[in-house]
């Protein structure tokens, strides 16, 4: 929980507490992805890394232009997140369809 | 507190026949109202009721007030905690509990610190969190790495002392593991407050 704490409440400090062997992953790892994500090549750690559903959420929400980097290792350790990934890749052209859509119908704004 | 009018209350009362030695808390729980009508510092059984006067009848403190009857060992905690506003009438560093009441004087005397801050009675053990969480405006009058309890007191120092990060920063002693989001637990005992017990976890108030 501190962990998770130091995450959250001081990611401009990121580079003075960081220390991934005492970091603690099970708690920390969603704040980590979520407020420290300017940082993300500093602690991306991907045999440290736990592949829940909610730090692969965050991962997608906030290190989004990181995915070349940690999609491979996700899909590796997480069965739910590779066939939701699978099930994406397959209907590209309907979600982009969808997106579409959704654009047009909001006046054609981005 | 009953609802029992004055009049009613006047009328009933007989001070011979009340158990003072048995119920003088319960006078103080449920008659706080009445109070001046009942009290009698002599005839009060301090020991017992103590908490009770701290607890239900601050807004009467200065009737009921003596600092040398008053039950310090049991009730040091219930002053700090609901008389708090009295601060500079009751407080006494000697008679003070410290062991028992260092969280309350933290967490409801802060605005008096320089009034009672003593490194040296102050409850480091189980009370360095409340520092923290309360007395932040002070820290660099309390901080103290070596005394201060890092197991229990890391979150609240993330949590409340960022401003100070490079002053208690120290990745040896800071717990990096804490476990749970809960304050740690502390209990306000009253031993003869006729076999009730109050604890109090975290900002919650539970009675057993």
């Amino acid at each position: 929980m501190c962990s998770s704490l130091l995450a959250e409440l001081l990611p401009e400090r990121f580079l003075d507490w960081w220390d991934p062997e005492r970091f603690d992953w099970s708690t920390g790892s969603k704040m980590l992805i979520k407020h420290c994500s300017a940082y993300f090549e500093r602690w991306w750690d991907p045999r440290r890394f736990q592949a829940y559903p909610s730090s692969i959420e965050a991962l997608a929400l906030n290190c989004a232009e990181y995915m070349n980097v940690w999609l491979p290792h996700v899909l590796e350790k997480d069965s739910s997140a590779r066939a939701l990934v699978a099930l994406v890749m397959q209907r590209t052209d309907e979600v982009k369809q969808i997106l579409l859509q959704n654009t047009l119908e909001r006046g054609g704004a981005e | 507190m009953k609802t029992v009018d004055r009049e009613a209350f006047v009328k009933h009362w007989d001070p011979d026949k009340w158990d003072w030695a048995l119920k003088s808390d319960k006078l103080a729980k449920e008659y706080s109202n009445m109070l001046d009508i009942w009290w009698d510092p002599e005839r009060f059984d301090w020991s017992l009721g103590s908490w009770a006067l701290a607890e239900y009848c601050h807004d009467y403190f200065d009737i009921w007030w003596d600092s040398e009857k008053f039950n310090w060992g049991d009730a040091s905690n219930f002053l700090a905690r609901y008389c708090s506003k009295h601060f500079h009438k009751w407080w006494d560093p000697e008679k003070f509990n410290w062991e028992a009441g260092s969280v309350e004087l933290a967490s409801h005397c802060w605005h008096a610190f320089h009034g009672w801050w003593d490194p040296e009675k102050f409850n480091w053990e189980d009370a360095s969190w409340a520092l923290a969480l309360y007395c932040h405006d002070y820290f660099e009058v309390w901080w103290d790495p070596e005394k201060y309890n890092w197991e229990r007191g890391s979150a609240e120092l993330a949590r409340r002392c960022s401003r100070y990060f490079d002053k208690w920063w120290d990745p040896e002693k800071f717990n990096w593991r804490a476990a749970s989001e809960v304050l740690p637990s502390f209990v306000l005992t009253s031993s003869r407050s006729g076999g009730t017990q109050r604890s109090i976890t975290g900002s919650t108030l539970h009675v057993t």
